[in-house]
């Protein structure tokens, strides 16, 4: 796929992002939308009776969410150059993508669980839904970083890499 | 020791601004040129620039008003770091070779110099330095209002500065950070990064460590104290709920390959090899680092439900307050200078790019072709740029973290589709560039200043982001031009 439709394909996400985010923008509002003043302590906030706020717009999140993800993947495919993108490139790409919406989509469900049941667990320290966010969420992003230390030569920058810049630097000299 | 804690934690944080004066003035004796002042000579060894690049992203904001939301707001917050990871990845596949590329061919020494090598625009130039002048102050600002808060907390619990002004805090910390930048440039930037770095890195570990000691129960008594008096507040979306979150993660997370402040630091690496290194380890700074954000805001909201603290007068006390209570007189010191770490390491960046904004750029974009005396004037103008920071953050009532969100959101939406995408995409055009800045900075502006409000709490940050990237694309389709203008050493450059 050469750039100019990677490119398409990261317009298309994005129009989609703006037509979901219209959707929700005229959806009535619960009171309690972006939290309540806490009746104690004035500098605190409550979120108050989360089903009621986040079940009027839970699918549209989650499906906006996967699509921010799957443009991440896209915009980092537009960062190589299109020869170097060999199917192992993009294997490892997908799987990339596959850990970060599985981490979101797991924590999503945990969360929609604990609305239904008003029980859940606690592991590590946090909330079974909140324990999904801080370090399944957080660490799957290094496999795209394992992408990037481990496929440098073969993705971004090669030894011939250098000594082709070399080059290119010598017969333009810096103005 | 006990008795001796105010005096530890004030001699940490003055053997600190010592250090970072000490720098100033051994750089400056390695600053003879603006490329020096500006971008290092591009000579940086991987650690250092890795680094450089994670302490400058996680600024005053992340020390002070980091912990001050997670009290406000309960988990919210948390959105702005956990996709930094998959933020950071993205930003050196688009940005960090092809930056340190056209640095090179082009002797650049600014991001608007390498864009407006990209798109032969002197108007997309302009815009680029005006969007940078305009954040810079936002956000400079906020650093040198979160220095004096800190500051003033510190000194308060002394005899001798009970009563201390934040006015003259202001000018105490200004003036240490003011001496290192002009003397030393960014080279005293970048190593005082690496010290700051290296600090905030222990800091965060040691207060995590801290935090799960308050509670007999650990961390878990002081989230099951919060769920008892709202479930929401410890859930994933926090007290803002779902969509606040998600703009706070597109913007955080994407956006960082926006930040002028860190991009500009990708084109001083010494070689691009060296990226391999810098990403992985800038990745677990901010890792370790980003742990003091959570666990501080999160254990002040329990100790002050549970009524083992007195409620905050303001969110932004929750890291002072902890630290002076909570952590040992050692480590309170070793963190209180890490807050000042994190916030200098910011703010210094913040005025170099600012500068060159100012007094390479502005006038290059009018047509100048030789800046006569650009060091001079550079020094000159970092002391102005500085200056009037301070009196806008004593002018400013706004919380710090607030000031932070606009400032980021700012960059994150003008920048990052004209840099990054329009580096990796030949068609990408002069004309989609500036829509994209255009619209992006009129969002920001038109709604913060009017204080829009959109359903659901979209914020104007997240709405300018998303609109700017498919304005750029879409109008780059629209505007391709038949025949490639584009210089062949830049044309080259993108075909690596």
């Amino acid at each position: 796929m050469n750039q100019s439709r990677l490119c398409l394909v990261i317009l298309l996400f994005g129009l989609l992002q703006c037509g979901l985010l219209g959707l929700i923008a005229v959806l009535p509002a619960a009171e309690n939308v972006g939290g309540l003043a806490h009746p104690l302590f004035n500098s605190m906030r409550v979120g108050g009776d989360g089903a009621a706020r986040f079940l009027p717009v839970a699918d549209l999140a989650y499906w906006f969410q996967i699509l921010v993800l799957a443009q991440i993947c896209c915009m980092i495919a537009l960062g190589v150059r299109p020869d170097r993108r060999s199917s192992g490139f993009w294997v490892q790409l997908g799987a990339s993508f596959g850990l970060l919406a599985a981490a979101w989509t797991v924590m999503y469900q945990a969360y929609e669980g604990f609305l239904v049941t008003g029980q859940t667990q606690m592991i590590a320290g946090w909330p079974y839904p909140t324990a999904w966010q801080v370090y399944a969420i957080w660490l799957s992003g290094f496999g795209l970083v394992a992408l990037y230390v481990v496929g440098f030569k073969a993705y971004v920058w090669s030894d011939d890499d250098e000594t082709r810049f070399r080059a290119l630097v010598k017969q333009y000299p810096a103005r | 020791m006990e008795a001796f804690r105010q005096e530890i934690i004030l001699s940490s944080v003055v053997i600190y601004m010592v250090f970072c004066v000490a720098v100033g003035l051994w750089a400056m004796r390695r600053t003879h040129s603006p490329s020096d002042f500006f971008i290092a000579g591009r000579s940086l060894g991987p650690l250092v620039v890795a680094l450089a690049i994670f302490s400058s992203t996680l600024s005053g904001f992340g020390f002070v008003g980091g912990p001050g939301l997670v009290y406000s707001q309960g988990v919210s917050s948390f959105w702005m770091i956990i996709l930094s990871t998959t933020g950071y990845a993205l930003g050196f596949f688009l940005v960090a070779k092809r930056i340190r590329m056209i640095a090179e061919l082009r002797d650049a020494i600014s991001l608007p110099d390498v864009v407006a090598a990209r798109y032969k625009s002197e108007a997309v130039r302009f815009l680029m330095a005006l969007t940078i002048v305009l954040g810079v102050m936002g956000y400079l600002a906020t650093q040198i209002l979160a220095m004096a808060v800190v500051m003033k907390s510190l000194l308060g619990g002394t005899v001798m500065f009970a009563d201390i002004s934040l006015i003259s805090c202001v000018v105490v910390s200004s003036a240490v950070l003011i001496f290192y930048c002009v003397t030393g440039g960014i080279i005293a930037s970048v190593y005082t990064d690496v010290v700051q770095g290296a600090i905030m890195m222990v800091a965060g570990v040691l207060i995590l460590y801290t935090a799960t000691q308050v509670f007999d129960g650990g961390f878990t008594e002081a989230t099951q104290v919060i769920m008892q008096d709202d479930a929401e507040a410890v859930m994933p979306f926090g007290t803002a709920g779902v969509i606040a979150c998600l703009g706070w993660a597109f913007i955080f997370g994407v956006g960082v390959a926006g930040q002028p402040h860190l991009v500009t630091k990708m084109m001083m690496n010494r070689k691009i090899a060296d990226n391999r290194i810098v990403l992985p380890v800038s990745v677990m700074g901010y890792a370790f680092a980003a742990l003091l954000w959570i666990s501080i805001g999160t254990v002040m909201r329990a100790l002050v439900i549970d009524g083992q603290a007195e409620p905050l007068t303001g969110p932004d006390q929750a890291a002072p307050f902890f630290l002076s209570v909570f952590a040992s007189p050692l480590l309170a010191g070793v963190v209180f200078a890490g807050l000042f770490a994190a916030i200098m390491s910011t703010a210094d960046a913040f005025l170099n790019v600012g500068t060159a904004a100012l007094i390479h750029d502005m006038p290059k974009a009018f047509g100048a072709t030789e800046i006569k005396n650009e060091l001079l004037k550079a020094r000159i103008v970092t002391v102005v740029l500085a200056v009037m920071a301070a009196t806008i953050a004593l002018v400013s009532d706004t919380l710090v973290a607030l000031l932070g969100t606009i400032g980021w959101a700012t960059f994150a939406a003008a920048i990052f589709p004209v840099l990054a995408i329009g580096l990796n995409w030949k068609g990408a055009t002069h004309q989609g560039a500036i829509v994209a800045i255009v619209s992006s900075l009129s969002i920001n502006v038109v709604f913060n200043v009017a204080s829009i409000g959109l359903p659901y709490g979209i914020s104007a940050g997240f709405l300018a982001f998303v609109t700017s990237i498919v304005l750029f694309v879409g109008v780059s389709f629209l505007t391709q031009p038949k025949i490639d203008t584009m210089d062949e050493d830049i044309h080259r450059a993108m075909e690596f």
